[in-house]
């Protein structure tokens, strides 16, 4: 009862509890938002592909990347904004190397919302700058503050605590029929992705079935590849390098439609005369970004060869 | 088995000593205490790979169609004539002095003392501080700094495990290795407006600098006369570079928390992308090394101002533009930051300001203007999202 009735004991520990209180409500409230993120929009973009397929997720998943992207930056990129603030405030205490280096990440946070909202992988370039930041503020603030619990490793609990949150909102938020069904599927997809890499072929020269049987055949004509850089790694023959989601097709002038003003049995007699492809190297994941190629594929040509990720297709004898 | 012992011969000639020399060779110039011998070479042990790929760059671009032969002895010789005449005499002050290395010691005293100084200097020096102990001894290794061993080590066995056992199959690090196969093929760098392959029809679609497809490059000069296909020294550069973020965090986070920088790394390391990147073969980590590395030079400039300084931050700068776009970018904000917050007064920081811009065009942004002007355009040619 003691412990209790000394006040400065929970002098000490108050600044600790409204923290996790603020810290639980900020978080809790932020991950209502971001299940909500999983309502789906124009799904045939590109956009859909980086998971910005409709306006809340391109703001909040694109250009606010930094702060709502949880999967990829975590939470500690939150804690940059009272760094930002502090530094604002107080420039003259912290030195104009810190307010230098801050005002350049500040900016090229900046650069990457505006001109690299798309790709999720650029934000990522900020995490261990940002880490190290938050650790040395916020840890020194805290410090200050309180000296019951070691700052750093509250810090590192918080950050244990919304890793967490992530995970379990992101196998939550995948519904299918039912929470814990969406919860096995997510677990499988796990599993399989792990699976794909197990099932490569090993101590080949190649890592794929359909790659050893293309080096292996002889092919007299050139190969239309659906945006697969894998065949011209592991081939030495002729590609036609294709972009299923603009349809087009690389050549030396530049990028050429193929789909675009052409019937499915034009397409064909194109592949066939024009570019002098009878094969299609190919995954399901590529198809899907093109579903009328897709539907040619499956329609005019026989599937000669398969493996746990790519298809070897050859057209169809008339 | 024999091609990749060779290939992991590579990587240490090209990621460790590559790396040391060049960190020795700012040790040698560098006149700030800010950032301690050993720190600076920790920091940048992944600087030699760049290095070595904007050298190939010139290289390629300047004199091409020679042998691979004439490239790799080209670098190699430089590497090794800069170690020598240079690095040599930094080790002296980075190495402790004990049984095991008193033979190296013996050995770069008499190279130095076949540079002028007497030979008896040498070897009195090696007595003299044969009798100190040396500072890693007298601190002890904390427990901190275990922890962080540990972490490393399991690292190391998950990533050498990892990459012993799979090949290259995803799809940017693929399109990289191509690109940078069809280099070592050609032996030619041109700026075209389609970047296209007439040999295998491939297309290269990347936007960013060649730092990363010449890695491939390099090891596939090598391949090329020796009949080899190995790729597995282009495959273990995505694991060495998040293994340096770490080493980069954890040194960084150490120099005002002590002994808990240890939770500042499994912050980073416990965010769920970041985890699901380290088994990826990506350029990511080397790019993201190479930016972080830049903001801590450009810290430290701003910090403790001098010309060896200026040039390493340019080297850096100028090194991670070369490997992704987004740096190349983002060096219209280093800039004016430099004008604003480096000290001195107002001609002086547009003196060392054009300096800097000239040595970072030369360390690697060059490719952007050449790429815009003579080439495909860069991001103002830019339809689709990459």
């Amino acid at each position: 009862m003691g412990f209790w009735i000394k006040g400065n004991i929970l002098k000490k520990l108050l600044p600790l509890i409204l923290w996790f209180l603020v810290a639980w409500i900020f978080v809790t409230a932020l991950f209502f938002t971001a299940y909500y993120l999983k309502l789906e929009g124009d799904v045939s973009s590109d956009l859909a592909l980086r998971g910005l397929d409709n306006p809340l997720k391109l703001w909040l998943h694109g250009y606010l990347g930094q702060f709502f992207h949880f999967t990829v930056m975590g939470f500690l990129s939150w804690l940059m904004i009272p760094v930002y603030i502090y530094v604002f405030l107080n420039g003259n205490k912290v030195g104009r190397p810190v307010q230098g280096v801050l005002l350049f990440l500040a900016l090229f946070g900046v650069l990457i919302a505006v001109k690299g909202f798309f790709n999720h992988r650029y934000i990522i370039t900020l995490l261990p700058a940002y880490t190290v930041i938050v650790f040395h503020f916020v840890g020194n603030f805290l410090s200050r503050k309180t000296s019951i619990i070691n700052p750093y490793q509250l810090l590192f609990s918080f950050a244990v605590f919304t890793s967490i949150t992530v995970l379990t909102v992101s196998f939550v938020s995948n519904r299918t029929d039912s929470d814990w069904n969406a919860i096995k599927m997510k677990y499988y997809k796990w599993i399989s992705a792990r699976d794909h890499k197990k099932k490569i072929v090993k101590k080949s020269a190649t890592p794929f079935a359909t790659i050893n049987l293309l080096n292996d055949t002889t092919i007299p004509t050139s190969v239309f590849v659906n945006e697969l850089p894998i065949f011209y790694y592991y081939t030495n023959l002729k590609g036609i390098y294709y972009n299923p989601l603009y349809d087009f097709y690389y050549s030396a002038h530049g990028k050429v439609k193929l789909l675009e003003d052409r019937s499915d049995n034009e397409v064909v007699a194109y592949l066939t005369d024009s570019l002098n492809c009878r094969f299609v190297f190919t995954s399901k994941s590529k198809n899907s970004f093109n579903p009328r190629f897709a539907d040619i594929l499956q329609s005019r040509f026989d599937t000669l060869a398969k493996d746990s990720y790519y298809l070897l297709f050859v057209v169809k004898d008339d | 088995m024999i091609q990749t012992l060779i290939a992991l011969f590579l990587f240490l000639f090209t990621n460790i000593f590559c790396s040391i020399t060049v960190m020795l060779l700012f040790n040698h110039f560098n006149k700030s205490d800010y950032v301690s011998r050993w720190e600076a070479l920790l920091f940048g042990l992944g600087i030699g790979p760049p290095v070595v790929t904007l050298m190939l760059y010139y290289l390629l671009l300047l004199l091409p169609g020679m042998h691979q032969w004439f490239y790799l002895f080209i670098i190699c010789f430089t590497f090794i004539v800069i170690f020598y005449w240079y690095a040599v005499r930094e080790i002296r002050l980075l190495l402790p002095v004990g049984p095991r290395t008193i033979m190296i010691r013996w050995h770069l005293d008499a190279s130095i003392s076949l540079k002028g100084q007497h030979a008896w200097e040498g070897w009195r020096r090696i007595f003299s501080e044969f009798s100190v102990k040396p500072k890693f001894y007298t601190e002890g290794m904390q427990f901190n700094h275990w922890l962080f061993l540990l972490f490393i080590l399991m690292f190391v066995w998950l990533w050498m495990r990892f990459t012993l056992k799979y090949p290259l199959v995803e799809h940017d690090a693929l399109e990289y290795a191509v690109q940078g196969m069809i280099f070592a093929k050609n032996l030619n760098i041109e700026y075209v407006t389609h970047r296209f392959d007439t040999a295998t029809n491939f297309y290269y679609v990347g936007l960013h600098g060649f730092s990363f497809p010449l890695l491939s490059t390099w090891q596939w000069l090598f391949n090329l006369p020796l009949g080899f296909k190995t790729d597995f020294f282009f495959r273990l550069q995505s694991g060495y570079y998040f293994a340096l973020i770490f080493l980069q965090v954890y040194l960084s986070a150490r120099r005002f928390m002590k002994k808990q920088a240890i939770y500042s790394l499994l912050s980073l390391v416990i965010v769920y992308w970041f985890y699901d990147m380290l088994f990826d073969y990506h350029i990511d980590s080397y790019r993201s090394y190479l930016f972080f590395f830049a903001v801590l030079c450009i810290f430290i400039l701003l910090k403790s101002a001098n010309r060896a300084m200026v040039v390493f931050t340019a080297l850096t700068c100028g090194l991670a533009a070369f490997a992704h776009s987004t740096a190349a970018l983002a060096l219209a904000f280093c800039m004016p930051v430099i004008l604003l917050y480096y000290p001195g007064k107002i001609l002086k920081r547009v003196g060392v300001l054009t300096m800097f811009f000239v040595l970072v065009v030369f360390f690697g942004a060059g490719h952007y203007i050449l790429d815009t002007l003579f080439g495909t355009g860069w991001v103002f040619g830019l339809k689709e999202t990459y």
